[in-house]
């Protein structure tokens, strides 16, 4: 089968660049990753339909019944945006964006946004978020990076749910002018991921400290900028809720966290 | 020779799928000229110029088809070529399988809600109904197509602006909205840069030469190219300089456009300068900048370096003896800017859009293929609307453009011709096909008469673009030609070739750069951003006009609801103030329209009906004994069909006017025993003939909310009765005990009572099976349900009582008489709205069918009415039956009836129908109507409310008429009902309406 492919951004690296090759690692219902081998180690492309959400690895497919045919250990070709495999070609015919920019925060916007987050679910204990926040706020890096190690790979699903905290409070550090904040916080828990989670969930924490996230996700960051309107907010917020199963909650609620911190530090 | 013309009605297409039908026809051996287009007057005359006979009667609605062979086998294999071709451009429209496509914009909107921007590329006078359908939507839009007036430009970007959406366009051929090309667009990498683009090549161009250095576009917005002229203001500009504004993800804002309205320009760049964003500002003109240093300035200002631009071919080197230029554009900008940059160097260069108007080539030297010997140096854009007509845009169909390129290369002045070829979504897939020969074969040709022809060729594209870029140039390349990827390059190596002097450019003289304020730019209060998000990746597009655009889209792997788009019904022009004008357009522009009809919607569902007395006709409506009410609009016994006429002599009988039948048709031919009035003037409704007696007792119906009344006679049960004409003295008898015993014992039970909720049993027999036209059996039980506790308490004589619940059990009808007055304060209380194309009321008198709208008040609008088809009675047929009849179809105005057929699987077959049949009619009548009435909903739609508030714009915009399903009765006097079937309004009742709306504008 053929099909056209739209690619995130943040693994136009490996889609545009030279010819690699990798395996099926995992088959979902609507997804489908892919584990590529590259000089500097595994990176992964997670293959979803067109409507899927846009994750900063993945490449949204035109062609469903493509997917479904897909099973775990089928060798893959991967290069000059184009996918082989299992006798199926993917070719990448656009790229959506999915790099975090600086943003303008708008406090009551943040403020509105942190209550409605209020009722969502999270996949991690609430002690722990708990745990977070405080080390957060009063911005200690030592005690930020020890509940982190708590968090990785807790949580249920193939993005447990403490990754994607983390993942967001890295996104939301970089996008308020944190970002050495970020940088040292993943150098504490980069050492300390393989064998901990899912190589999904390493390969999305790794983007997200590149400064790569879902479009959902910097729907919501331009949304909380105080130069947007601020109707985008909840329809924003909504279609971040609505990714997998408490992810996008997760990831709200690290990335409100992140993009809070620098207020508290200003007020301290 | 053979020819062949044939109009097919009922089918659109769009004018790129036809030219590719007639491509394909043409091709066919034996064929000598094949012509496929809809027969619009420009296509008419087209075909006439080809020596074709035309049909007498061909409209712009019909598919015209015209061949010429060498024999009827030609003709045979070249219209089988067309439906081949035909059958080849049918594909699925949506991602919604299943489903009836959309047939306009703003049902296309309801399908596919994740759909952010709609792109419209329909005939210029139809873009305005559908571009305010995504406006109402909440959706941005895009519009492809030229030739809408300028009025409606200003209104449409009003109207977003209101809405809080943007409008690109009209004439915007490109832009790029999150990684997603729409029109014209090039595979540009996402980065920091944001463009706002009143100049669709120019902003290619740009964007192209931005992605070679590394450097990606946020988003690109088109504007059209009237947006920054002093009558359109810059709305749209101002809207899309906010929005980058407000986009963290774009570091630098390019406002690219072609010569503008200075103060335009100037309010822009304040705008600009007041802002959060660094910007760069590009007004192209004869002494201002050339897009590349544009490019190049942008790159300095985001930090990056511009590279040395790509060239492709053998070097250039410089001609000696001074030749001419020919330039052949597909790119408007990109001509201007060969032309200031050429005209600089060379001095004067004739254009058919000239930099000075003394440079414009004369009209007539540019029909059909330009003859341009003579004319010194000379530039065309083929984009332009003088070119297009009738024919695709050059970067579609090369035609014109290879056929002069053989002109020129014949012509022993030419030393130089440059050209463009602009690559990306939706342009010629492989350019270099046709191109690459033809320029080999020029080259040569010139050579054997001893000249040397240089081509030099503009190539705008990125290394992304579908085609191929490199591939493209090293085709062209090894065909002798000299390619850029800088337009301003290519213009100056032909400057070069032809033995000029290229002239210095200075840097950047037209530019103006900046870094922006530090607060929030513009007026906070604006609304610059739509309910829905324009700047992030389109999950979905909406696509209306060419499959192209469409196919452009699926090709960038973005699912796509293609809107399955007619022409309106064409209605006679009015003249207002002396202007003969479009009523339909009048009315679609009318600045009331949205909100009366708003407010006329949200009337017919706020109705609440109540069942409050039965009392006798004379006292409800206030008739004297001489006055006869009947259905439908007014009408004499000189023009009345024979139910009619029959239910009226049964009226004499009854009232006691007449002796006997041949004495009551004597009175009543005489004109002076009663008068006829339509049940509507009265605030009654009355099925089938509808005559109502003076002794009739009636139901009173009010709603609640306003107090209003309604009335409506009790139903006599089916069989022979007077409303299907009989009149025999079973009939009188029967009128006679409903007038003693029935009226006044049901007055009893319901005064008795708090009232009867009718709108409330309405609303339960619709999803039980009951759709309340022909199928009223659940409603009519849930009657007697409410009535009997008071009815037995009455104290009425049991033997009364025992015949009462005997004819109520026996006429499944029963309650068809209280849902027509609940319709008729639906349809009452929405009427008397200025501006609004609701229909109020549609009935028919058994001759006429007439419809009432809330923006003419009372005045009818008529046309024939419609035999009914369907299914008959034993012992009847077709040639029994009468032209549609009765007051009932208000059930349809109120939105349910056949208009809800889904709802009553049981009744289907009963009218001649199937269930899937029913399933698409009730979906295809959400297309014609503004609401959808939560209080009647349809449970097999899941629940969506019934179809509410026919719209006669709606109506004409799409060629649906509403569904009705009725009873048929007898056309001779006396015999009663036939059959039941499917019938629908005469078209000329809405074409008719639309008049009288325009005509109040």
């Amino acid at each position: 089968m053929e099909a056209l492919g739209a690619a995130a951004q943040g693994i136009s690296d490996v889609v545009s660049g030279a010819d690699r090759t990798g395996t099926v690692l995992g088959c979902w219902s609507a997804a489908v990753a892919l584990g590529i081998d590259t000089p500097t180690g595994r990176r992964i492309v997670s293959l979803l339909g067109l409507r899927a959400s846009g994750v900063p690895n993945g490449v949204r497919v035109d062609n469903a019944a493509l997917l479904a045919d897909l099973t775990v250990g089928n060798p893959v070709l991967l290069g000059s945006r184009q996918i082989r495999l299992a006798g199926h070609v993917i070719s990448v015919v656009r790229e959506y964006a999915t790099r975090v920019a600086l943003i303008r925060l708008d406090d009551d916007r943040l403020a509105a946004a942190r209550r409605a987050l209020m009722s969502a679910k999270s996949g991690v204990p609430i002690d722990r978020l708990r745990a977070l926040r405080t080390a957060v706020e009063m911005g200690d890096a030592e005690a930020t990076a020890a509940v982190a190690g708590t968090l990785i790979g807790l949580g249920a699903g193939s993005t447990p749910g403490g990754d994607d905290v983390l993942a967001g409070l890295l996104i939301g550090w970089q996008a308020t002018g944190l970002a050495a904040d970020s940088a040292v916080l993943w150098s504490a828990i980069d050492v300390d991921l393989a064998g901990r989670t899912t190589a999904l969930s390493a390969d999305l924490l790794a983007l997200a400290a590149r400064g790569h996230a879902a479009t959902e996700v910097l729907d919501v960051l331009r949304a909380v900028d105080s130069r947007s309107r601020p109707h985008l907010l909840r329809p924003a917020l909504n279609r971040l809720l609505a990714v997998g199963h408490t992810s996008g909650a997760d990831l709200a609620g690290g990335l409100l966290l992140g993009a809070a911190r620098r207020l508290v530090g200003a007020s301290r | 020779m053979t020819e062949h013309v044939e109009l097919r009605t009922g089918v659109y297409y769009d004018s790129i799928s036809l030219l590719r039908v007639a491509q394909a026809a043409a091709a066919t051996p034996g064929v000598s000229a094949a012509q496929v287009a809809m027969a619009t007057a420009l296509n008419l005359e087209l075909t006439a110029g080809l020596g074709f006979v035309l049909p007498p009667a061909a409209g712009p609605n019909e598919l015209l088809i015209a061949l010429r062979g060498t024999d009827e086998s030609a003709i045979s294999a070249g219209l089988a070529a067309i439906e081949a071709a035909i059958e080849a451009h049918a594909r699925p429209s949506s991602s919604t399988a299943g489903d009836a496509p959309p047939r306009t914009v703003r049902s296309a909107v309801v399908a596919e809600p994740q759909a952010s921007i709609v792109v419209i590329s329909l005939p210029g006078p139809f873009v305005p109904a559908e571009a305010m359908d995504a406006i109402n939507g909440g959706r941005h839009v895009l519009i492809f197509s030229d030739n809408v007036s300028l009025a409606h430009e200003v209104a449409l970007k009003t109207a977003a602006a209101a809405a809080g959406v943007l409008v690109m366009g009209p004439d915007c051929g490109t832009a790029i909205i999150g990684g997603v090309g729409l029109g014209f667009a090039n595979a540009i990498r996402a980065g920091p840069v944001g463009i706002v683009a009143a100049s669709g090549t120019g902003a290619q161009q740009l964007s192209s030469l931005l992605d070679e250095a590394g450097v990606g576009v946020s988003h690109l917005i088109g504007l059209g190219g009237r947006d920054l002229s002093a009558a359109v203001g810059g709305r749209s500009a101002l809207q899309a300089i906010r929005l980058l504004q407000s986009d963290p993800a774009t570091e630098h804002i390019v406002l690219v456009s072609k010569p503008a309205d200075p103060a335009v320009a100037a309010h822009l760049v304040e705008l600009l300068q007041a802002g959060p964003t660094p910007f760069t500002v590009v007004i192209l003109g004869p002494d201002g900048t050339d897009l590349t240093s544009a490019a190049e300035s942008v790159l300095s200002a985001v930090g990056a370096v511009a590279p040395v631009w790509p060239s492709w071919g053998s070097p250039v080197v410089p001609g000696g003896r001074p030749t001419l230029i020919r330039g052949l554009f597909s790119g408007g900008t990109l001509a201007d800017e060969a032309m200031a940059l050429i005209g600089r160097s060379v001095g004067r260069v004739r254009s058919n859009i000239p930099l000075a108007p003394v440079d414009a080539i004369e009209q007539g030297l540019l029909r059909g293929v330009p003859q341009l010997s003579g004319l010194g140096h000379v530039v065309l854009d083929l984009g332009d609307d003088g070119f297009t007509r009738g024919r695709a845009h050059p970067m579609i169909d090369p035609t014109l453009k290879l056929q002069l390129l053989q002109d020129c290369a014949a012509d022993p002045n030419v030393g130089v011709l440059l050209l463009d070829v602009v690559l990306g979504h939706a342009a010629d897939p492989d350019p270099a096909r046709l191109l690459a020969p033809a320029v080999a074969a020029a080259i040569a040709a010139a050579a054997r008469s001893g000249r040397e022809l240089a081509v030099v060729i503009s190539l705008c594209g990125s290394a992304a673009d579908p085609q191929g870029r490199d591939r493209q140039a090293g085709a062209l390349a090894a065909a002798g030609a000299h390619l850029f990827a800088s337009n301003a390059a290519a213009a100056r190596a032909a400057v070069s070739l032809s033995g000029h002097s290229p002239y210095a450019q200075p840097s950047m003289p037209g530019a103006r750069a900046g870094l922006g304020g530090s607060a929030g730019g513009g007026d906070p209060q604006a609304a610059d951003q739509g309910p829905v998000d324009l700047l992030t990746t389109p999950t979905a597009v909406i696509t209306v006009g060419i499959d192209l655009l469409a196919d452009a889209l699926r090709a960038q792997a973005v699912p796509v609801l293609t809107v399955d788009w007619r022409p309106p019904t064409a209605t006679p022009t009015i003249s207002i103030r002396g202007v003969a004008q479009d009523p339909l357009s009048v009315v679609l522009t009318d600045p009331r329209l949205a909100a009366a009809n708003q407010q006329a919607a949200t009337r017919m569902l706020a109705t609440q009906a109540l069942l409050v007395d039965v009392l006798p006709a004379a006292e409800a409506l206030g008739l004297s004994p001489d006055e006869f009410c009947h259905a439908g609009p007014p009408i004499s016994w000189e023009r009345a069909s024979g139910p009619l006429r029959g239910a009226l002599i049964a009226g004499l009988l009854l009232e006691g006017l007449a002796v006997d039948p041949a004495d009551a048709q004597a009175k009543l031919a005489g004109g002076a025993t009663v008068r006829l009035s339509p049940c509507h003037d009265h605030h009654a409704v009355g099925p089938m003939a509808g005559v109502i007696t003076p002794s009739m007792w009636v139901f009173k119906l009010i709603d609640q909310h306003t107090g209003a009344a309604a009335y409506c006679p009790l139903n006599e049960g089916l069989g022979k009765v007077m409303r299907y004409g009989a009149y025999s003295p079973e009939v009188i008898d029967r009128l006679r005990w409903m007038a003693a015993v029935l009226g006044p014992a049901l007055r009893s039970a319901v005064r008795a009572g708090p009232g009867v909720d009718t709108t409330a049993i309405v609303g339960q027999m619709i999803q039980m099976g009951d759709e309340g036209h022909n199928r009223n059996r659940a409603g009519t039980l849930m009657l007697l349900r409410e009535l009997l506790p008071t009815l037995l308490t009455s104290g009425i004589p049991s033997g009364d009582l025992a015949e009462i619940a005997r004819f109520l059990g026996g006429n499944d009808h029963f309650f068809l008489n209280l849902v027509m007055p609940t319709g008729k304060l639906m349809g009452d209380a929405a009427a008397d709205i200025a501006g609004s194309s609701v229909v109020t009321a549609m009935c028919r008198n058994g001759t006429d069918f007439g419809i009432r709208v809330s923006g003419t008040g009372d005045e009818w609008f008529t046309g024939p009415a419609n035999y009914p088809q369907g299914l008959f009675l034993p012992g009847f047929g077709p040639g029994d039956a009468n032209p549609d009849i009765g007051d009932s179809a208000i059930t349809e105005t109120m939105g349910i009836g056949g208009m809800v057929m889904a709802a009553a699987p049981a009744i289907v077959r009963f009218v001649g129908g199937a269930v899937p049949d029913a399933l698409a009619t009730t979906r295809r009548m959400y297309e014609i109507t503004l609401a959808e009435n939560p209080a009647f909903a349809v449970p097999i739609l899941e629940f969506r409310g019934a179809p509410t508030g026919i719209d006669v714009t709606r109506v004409l915009r799409t060629g649906i008429l509403p569904q009705i399903n009725t009873g048929m009765a007898g056309r001779v006097a006396g015999t009663g009902q036939v059959g039941a079937g499917l019938v629908n309004p005469p078209m000329e009742c809405f074409s008719s309406a639309i008049g009288g709306l325009a005509a109040r504008v």
